[in-house]
């Protein structure tokens, strides 16, 4: 937005965005020179949880298996870089770390709108007639 | 025999304390700077221990479980932080008001006099009660967003339902008899 000139919409997404992150500029990714409002890392987890959701909108069902496993996988890289970069101060560059970020993103987006699906579909369930939801429960696709 | 669905509060007593606590521990609270990890975790931690009780119990868990454990946690995480902050804020010492205007100064450079009133106030402890008020409602309003949001990714990521019972074998029909639903002559 600042890159555009719209100095005012700038500062709004700013502001919305400070309880979340940091927002330090030399470890923001940048646009045409000028930081975006989060940092590497939360920019990284945005762009996937984006994809993740588009994924789970696309299909109209889950696309995620083993999703507790698919978590704690795309967590590790991640509390291994927080780790090294607090403790040995041996965190990642900015770019790397939105690289990093970009499958957990990805990994939370599925499973948000994994649940987001359930919860629409169990209220399509309830306003059904009542031989059509035998146990009100999930839908099969869902079983794991 | 109907299972007994596990309690929503004991999981969310849990994630809430547990998270509450690390939110009000100084260097640990930043945490919360990577998206509300820490009240992110309330919820999720919750919705992790309720779907292994409901998995004990035989009970299904699932998105609407996750939610509603995930309210209650970030509930529970927004009063268990603001009450380890105030007993936290006896135990380390309010910072030098002068020291901590000079910080800001050397980083930010103009502050309004209001503003530099307001801090010399919050470091000197004179405004205690008002920021533990605007504290807990800050944390209950990021509580209920972001708990809920870690709930409803529990509610994902630990889903199952219980396997129903097995039904007994329905006994060969006789040979003088028909099988059920054929129509009699």
């Amino acid at each position: 937005m600042a890159a555009l000139g719209w100095g005012a919409g700038e500062e709004w997404v700013r502001a919305l965005y400070a309880p979340l992150c940091h927002q330090r500029a030399d470890r923001s990714l940048a646009l045409w020179d000028v930081p975006l409002a989060v940092c590497g890392r939360c920019t990284g987890a945005y762009l996937g949880a984006w994809l993740g959701l588009v994924l789970v909108a696309l299909r109209g069902r889950p696309w995620l298996r083993r999703g507790a496993l698919a978590l704690a996988l795309a967590a590790l890289p991640n509390l291994l870089d927080l780790a090294g970069g607090t403790v040995l101060g041996l965190g990642l560059a900015t770019g790397p770390r939105a690289v990093v970020a970009f499958p957990l993103g990805v990994v939370l987006g599925g499973l948000l709108g994994d649940a987001l699906l359930e919860l629409a579909l169990r209220r399509s369930l309830r306003r059904a007639p009542p031989q059509s939801s035998p146990d009100r429960g999930m839908h099969p696709s869902w079983e794991r | 025999m109907q299972s007994r669905a596990p309690s929503l509060w004991t999981p969310a007593l849990i994630g809430g304390a547990v998270f509450g606590f690390l939110a009000a521990v100084p260097v640990v609270n930043m945490l919360n700077c990577l998206c509300c990890a820490l009240i992110l975790g309330a919820g999720f931690t919750a919705g992790a221990l309720l779907a292994n009780a409901s998995k004990t119990a035989g009970v299904a868990f699932g998105a609407a479980e996750g939610t509603k454990v995930g309210v209650l946690a970030g509930l529970m995480y927004a009063v268990f932080t603001s009450v380890f902050q105030w007993i936290l804020s006896f135990v380390v010492p309010h910072p030098d008001p002068a020291a901590m205007l000079e910080m800001i100064d050397q980083f930010g450079g103009e502050i309004p006099p209001a503003a530099r009133q307001w801090i010399e106030q919050i470091a000197s402890g004179e405004l205690s009660t008002w920021m533990f008020l605007v504290g807990f409602f800050f944390s209950l309003a990021f509580g209920l967003v972001f708990a809920t949001l870690g709930g409803l990714i529990a509610g994902a990521a630990f889903r199952h339902r219980p396997t129903p019972p097995e039904v007994p074998a329905s006994p060969p029909p006789s040979a003088g008899q028909p099988p059920l639903g054929t129509p009699h002559s």
